[in-house]
């Protein structure tokens, strides 16, 4: 054992030290902000899913009453987007049709949309913007 | 009493009201008793004609911004519009009431869609895109899906055309090359094909090519280019190896000369014939599972 190895390695140990303190932290942040940005995209993606869902449920009560043989096409596409929201997986980030099922909800939204004469970028007050989520 | 073909044109409508931006692409429906109309600002309007020219009848609403183009389908039941907000539409026709419900909003290309066109006789769809793929679309169980997706392109597909038969497709390209998809009979039951690219055309155009057509008569693929030439494609089967006196296209001594043009269009020798330095080795490959009846696609010249 060298006597001065401790000194000659001091400044490579330190950066070592250094190095793995800093690893250490940095994953710790990461990991938080990482959390921190899922939480939001996830509350996004639900509170976007969500919309659709009341919007989809409060029009089959409303067309459920009314007799007009018309309604049978779009209570048809309304029980189709309640069935594909029903059956999106919210507890698996990690399904890897997520996206693609998203994008197939949204398009069922807006045919839904077009069948209902309603604009799907409804603006709730003069003043606030298209709806985002 | 017919007018004469070529003895002169009158303008019988001009319809400024229906849109307030570019109108990009009109389609007449299979009947010829509608006009559907694409525009930037968002919407397709079709147009009902009668005597005295033409009535709005619907417009189409839904996509976020421009729409590219607009197709009847054969039956003449189903409409496909297409726009920059990724997606294509699928429209159901009801004649009598002249009234027009969607039925499928497919966004399963990534970008901007430029081009919709229905197969001659099924009620599949094809759809070109600025992400560099053609898709396809049939109708599943109450629904419409994307049933293939034909990637090769490297850079956008600007057009997309069936041959008569509906077994094969041609896709043009900013990529300057033509593709032509063919269909392979699915394994198992059901009605799954796959595509597979079974031909390859590079170096006969200079710049990108905006559109492709292919003829139900004679078989004849023509195409527009941005190098300010129109070219027409026919095939040969690559048997003749006896005539090889053709000067113009050295690289292809297969090229059997006895083939007869139907186009009348005139064209200006000049822009038809690519000059030397554009001919840049233009090659022709086709896949490894090209069957028998896949043949190789050479240019023509056009003789005047």
């Amino acid at each position: 054992a060298d006597l001065f190895d401790g000194i000659v390695m001091a400044e490579q140990r330190f950066h070592g030290e250094g190095y793995q303190e800093g690893l250490a932290e940095g994953s710790h942040a990461g990991m938080a902000e990482g959390r921190r940005h899922g939480a939001l995209h996830g509350a996004r993606m639900g509170s976007e899913i969500g919309c659709y869902l009341g919007f989809a449920l409060t029009w089959h009560c409303l067309l459920q009453k009314c007799t007009d043989p018309k309604n049978s096409k779009k209570l048809r596409a309304l029980d189709s987007l309640i069935g594909m929201i029903q059956k999106f997986p919210y507890e698996d980030p990690t399904y890897d049709k997520l996206q693609e099922d998203l994008e197939k909800i949204r398009g069922k939204f807006k045919q839904v949309c077009s069948m209902l004469n309603i604009q799907s970028d409804f603006r709730l007050g003069n003043e606030r913007s298209a709806l985002t989520f | 009493p017919c007018p004469v073909p070529g003895s002169g044109w009158a303008c019988r409508a001009v319809l400024a009201d229906g849109h307030q931006r570019t109108v990009r692409r009109v389609a007449w429906s299979p009947c010829g008793q509608f006009l559907a109309s694409a525009s930037f600002d968002g919407t397709t309007c079709v147009w009902r004609r009668h005597e005295h020219g033409f009535e709005v009848v619907a417009t189409l609403e839904g996509h976020e911004n421009e729409v590219k183009s607009v197709a009847w389908a054969p039956s003449g039941s189903l409409l496909a519009t297409c726009s920059r907000d990724k997606s294509v539409w699928v429209w159901e026709v009801d004649e009598e009431e002249q009234e027009f419900e969607c039925v499928s909003v497919l966004s399963a290309h990534s970008q901007d869609v430029k081009h919709v066109v229905w197969h001659p006789s099924q009620e599949l769809l094809a759809s070109a895109s600025y992400d560099d793929t053609v898709r396809l679309y049939r109708e599943d169980e109450d629904d419409w899906v994307c049933c293939a997706t034909l990637e090769g392109h490297t850079s956008t597909v600007w057009a997309v055309a069936w041959e008569r038969s509906g077994q094969r497709l041609v896709s043009c390209s900013d990529d300057r090359t033509l593709r032509v998809w063919q269909r392979n009979e699915g394994h198992g039951g059901g009605s799954e094909h796959s595509w597979q690219c079974v031909c390859t055309l590079s170096g006969y155009h200079g710049r990108s090519i905006y559109d492709v057509a292919w003829c139900h008569l004679t078989g004849a693929v023509a195409t527009a280019c941005g190098d300010d030439a129109v070219r027409v494609f026919e095939e040969v089967s690559p048997v003749s190896q006896k005539e090889q006196d053709l000067e113009d296209f050295p690289i292809f001594p297969d090229f059997s000369p006895g083939l007869t043009l139907h186009c009348s269009a005139s064209v200006r020798s000049t822009s038809v014939e690519a000059e030397p330095s554009l001919r840049k080795s233009p090659s022709v490959s086709f896949s490894r599972h090209m069957s028998r009846m896949a043949r190789a696609v050479f240019p023509v010249s056009f003789r005047e």
